[in-house]
C-alpha cells in the first residue's frame, strides 16, 4: 500500500528534488503539495513549484499556504538559492492550477476525508503545519507522523545554535514538536552526510534525459554556496527526508526528546535534544544520524532517471 | 624550568578531589592556591572538602573561600551526584587549618604576582572568576590562560543543553567567556567520551597507604553508585583538565567562537559553538572535541601511582 503524503515545501533546489523523487516513487501517493515562504517568499516559492512539477509533466492538487512566519517577518535565503529561488536551469513559466484555498484548508480538507493515516512531509519552515495542528487539532489523529528536514542535534548553519527552516519559525517548530504527533526529522547531522558529489551530479546529467538534466542543472548551482561555506561536495538536506519515507533501511536514527527553542539570544530555533536523558520526558522525534551515501545517490538516480 | 604558577578554582567534589590529588603531584606547576566556589555541594563543604583533601595529600597549599552562590541566581547543587558532604561515602578528619576568607583577593593576588605567566584551572561554576573581572577588569589581560572544566558542544547533562557548571552560574561563564583571556574548554565532548571501568578501578593501586586508599574510595564511589546514577564509567571529568594542561595532546580539538547562552528558558547556561563558522566573529575559545582515551588513562595512573612512592 502507497504511503499517502501532503509535502509542505519552499522549493528551493533540494526540495525541487524531492519533490521528483517523492513523486516518482512507487511507495508514495502525493495528495497535495502546499507552499510555504522559506528559502524565497511565496510568491516564488509557489511559481518554482509549479515550473518544476509542469516541467516533469506532474498534475498534483497544489495550494499556497502562509507567506511569513506566524509572529516574525520572513527571513529568506537568496545567497543559496539565487533570487528566483530556483536559480540555475532555464524552467518555462506553468499555467498549473493553483487551488484558490489556503494551503492549512486545503491540509484540513484531504485529513477531514482521510480514511487511512497521511504522513505530513515539511521540508521548509513550519509555518504551514504549525498554523494547521494550532487551528485544527481535531486533524491531528489522521496524521500518523511530520516527516521534516529541519534543525540540528549539533550545531546550526543560519546561526551557531540554528537551521534554517527552524530558525524561521521557531514559534511554528515549537506548535509542531509539541503536537503530540511523532516527528522524524532529517536535521544537519544527517544531511551534512547526505553529499552529492560532482561525479554523482555528472551520472544523473549522462542520463540525457530533460528532467534528470534539469536535475543536475540544480545540483550544479546549489554546489555553489556550499563550496562557500568549506563543503567539497553538496548536502542534499531535504532529499534525505524522502529517502527515509521510501527506505528507511539506509538511514540510522535515534529517539530522542526534542524540544525548540523559542526565547534564546544565541540559541533561538535549536533543536534541543535531549540526549542524556536529563528531563525523563518520552521521546517525541525520531533524528536521523547517519546515512548510506552511496544507496542515497543511488536512490535518487533511480528515481529521477524514471522521467523523461 | 621554571613552574607555571597556577590558581586552582574548584567545588569538591569527588571529580575535583582527584584532580586535586593529581595537581599535588604534578611539579610541572607552582600551585599558589586553592579556591573554593558553591557548585556541587555549597560553600562550607566544598571549601571543608579542599582543606581536607589537601591534609590527606599532606600539602599546605592555601585553601580560600569563594562564592557562596551565583551572581544572580538561586543556588543549584549536585548533592545527587557528590552526596551531602561533597564527597560521597568518604569520611575525612575534620581539618586542622582555616580557610582563607577571601578567593577573590586570592586570585586578584596572584594575578598581579604573576602577570602574563598565572594559569587558572576552574572546574565548577564560573562565579569567582567572574566576581574578579567585574571587580577589576584590568585584570583579564594578565592571565596567560583559563582552562576550565565545564561547557559542551554535542549534548548538556543537568539539561539537554546545558553542562552542570555552566548551567550553575551562566552569567558568570558569560562574562569569563567575553573576557579576552584564552580559554580552553574541557567540555563533556570528551569528559564523557570515555572513563575508568570497573575492571580498571577495582586494582587501582597495590601499595596501600592514607592517600592511594583515600583515592581509592572515591573511585570506587564513583562507579558503584546505586540506582538512577549508575554509570558504565567513572568519569573524572576535572582531572582530565587538569592532564590536559599537562599535556595537550591527550586531547584533540580547535579554536571557535563560542557564546554563552543566557536568555532562553531551555538552553540557558549553553556553550554556543559556532562549528560551521557561520558568524565571521573572533574564535575566543579551544573547544575540546576528541580525547585520547588511553593516553589520558595512563597519564592520570602515572600521577596518581606516585602516591605509592610516599
Amino acid at each position: 500500500m502507497k504511503r499517502k503524503i501532503i509535502f509542505d515545501c519552499d522549493p528551493g533546489h533540494d526540495d525541487a528534488i524531492a519533490l521528483l523523487m517523492a513523486f516518482a516513487s512507487p511507495k508514495l501517493e502525493i495528495l497535495a503539495v502546499t507552499v510555504t515562504g522559506g528559502n524565497q517568499t511565496l510568491a516564488k516559492t509557489l511559481n518554482n513549484t509549479k515550473r518544476v512539477l509542469s516541467f516533469a509533466g506532474i498534475e498534483c492538487l497544489i495550494a499556497a499556504g502562509c507567506d511569513k512566519p506566524l509572529f516574525r517577518e520572513l527571513e529568506i535565503a537568496p545567497e543559496v538559492h539565487g533570487d528566483s529561488g530556483l536559480d540555475g536551469p532555464i524552467l518555462p513559466e506553468s499555467d498549473l492550477p493553483v487551488d484558490e484555498r489556503h494551503a492549512v484548508e486545503v491540509m484540513r480538507d484531504l485529513l477531514e476525508h482521510a480514511t487511512e493515516p497521511i504522513t505530513l512531509v515539511a521540508t521548509g519552515p513550519l509555518t504551514n503545519v504549525g498554523l494547521l495542528l494550532s487551528t485544527y487539532p481535531h486533524v491531528k489523529p489522521k496524521i500518523d507522523q511530520i516527516a521534516i528536514m529541519g534543525g540540528s542535534i549539533v550545531g546550526g548553519n543560519w546561526t551557531p545554535g540554528a537551521e534554517f527552516n527552524i530558525l524561521v519559525d521557531p514559534e511554528a517548530a515549537y506548535i509542531t514538536f509539541h503536537s503530540g504527533i511523532h516527528i522524524v526529522m532529517a536535521g544537519l547531522d544527517v544531511t551534512h552526510l547526505a553529499m552529492v558529489t560532482k561525479e554523482d551530479t555528472e551520472r544523473i546529467r549522462a542520463l540525457k534525459k530533460k528532467v534528470p538534466v534539469m536535475v543536475a542543472e540544480l545540483l550544479d548551482f546549489f554546489s555553489l554556496f556550499h563550496h562557500t561555506m568549506g563543503f567539497d561536495a553538496t548536502p542534499l538536506h531535504d532529499p534525505v527526508t524522502i529517502a527515509y519515507l521510501i527506505d528507511p533501511s539506509i538511514i540510522d536514527t535515534k529517539d530522542y526528546f526534542v524540544d525548540i527553542d523559542v526565547d534564546g539570544e544565541f540559541t533561538l530555533g535549536a533543536t534541543v535534544a535531549d540526549q542524556m536523558g536529563a528531563t525523563g520526558k518520552t521521546p517525541n522525534t525520531t533524528v536521523m544520524l547517519g546515512i548510506d551515501r552511496e544507496r542515497f545517490v543511488d536512490m535518487i538516480v533511480d528515481l529521477v532517471s524514471v522521467y523523461e | 624550568m621554571n613552574k607555571r604558577p597556577l590558581i586552582i578554582d574548584c567545588d569538591p567534589g569527588i571529580d575535583d578531589a582527584i584532580a586535586l590529588f593529581t595537581a599535588f603531584q604534578s611539579p610541572e606547576f607552582d600551585l599558589l592556591a586553592i579556591t573554593t566556589v558553591a557548585g556541587n555541594v555549597g560553600i562550607e563543604h566544598t571549601t571543608r572538602n579542599a582543606l581536607q583533601l589537601c591534609e590527606v595529600a599532606g600539602v599546605n597549599i592555601p585553601v580560600a573561600k569563594g562564592a557562596g552562590r551565583p551572581l544572580f541566581r538561586h543556588s543549584v547543587f549536585a548533592d545527587h551526584v557528590h552526596g551531602k558532604t561533597g564527597l560521597r561515602s568518604l569520611v575525612l578528619p575534620m581539618p586542622s587549618r582555616q580557610a582563607l576568607p577571601s578567593a577573590i583577593e586570592v586570585i586578584r593576588d596572584a594575578i598581579l604576582a604573576h602577570p602574563n605567566e598565572i594559569e587558572i584551572l576552574a572546574v565548577g561554576p564560573l562565579t569567582n572568576i567572574a566576581q574578579v573581572f567585574l571587580l577589576d577588569p584590568s585584570l583579564p589581560p594578565l592571565i596567560k590562560s583559563i582552562t576550565i572544566m565545564g561547557g559542551g558542544h554535542r549534548h548538556g547533562n543537568m539539561t539537554p543543553a546545558g553542562e552542570f557548571n555552566i548551567v550553575v552560574d551562566p552569567e558568570a561563564a558569560r562574562i569569563v567567556f567575553e573576557a579576552g583571556v584564552p580559554l580552553y574548554m574541557v567540555g563533556l565532548d570528551v569528559t564523557m567520551a570515555d572513563g575508568l571501568r570497573r575492571g580498571e578501578i577495582d586494582h587501582y593501586f597495590s601499595v596501600k597507604n592514607k592517600q592511594t586508599e583515600t583515592i581509592h574510595h572515591i573511585l570506587k564511589d564513583m562507579i558503584y553508585a546505586e540506582g538512577k546514577y549508575y554509570k558504565e564509567a567513572a568519569y573524572i571529568h576535572d582531572a582530565m583538565a587538569l592532564l590536559f594542561m599537562l599535556d595537550p595532546s591527550i586531547l584533540q580539538g580547535d579554536w571557535y567562537h563560542v557564546d554563552l547562552e543566557t536568555k532562553s528558558s531551555i538552553s540557558y547556561g549553553k556553550t554556543v559553538v559556532d562549528y560551521y563558522h557561520v558568524t565571521k566573529k573572533p574564535k575566543n575559545v579551544w573547544v575540546a572535541l576528541g580525547l585520547d582515551a588511553s593516553k589520558y588513562k595512563a597519564a592520570l595512573q602515572e600521577r596518581l601511582h606516585r602516591y605509592q612512592q610516599q
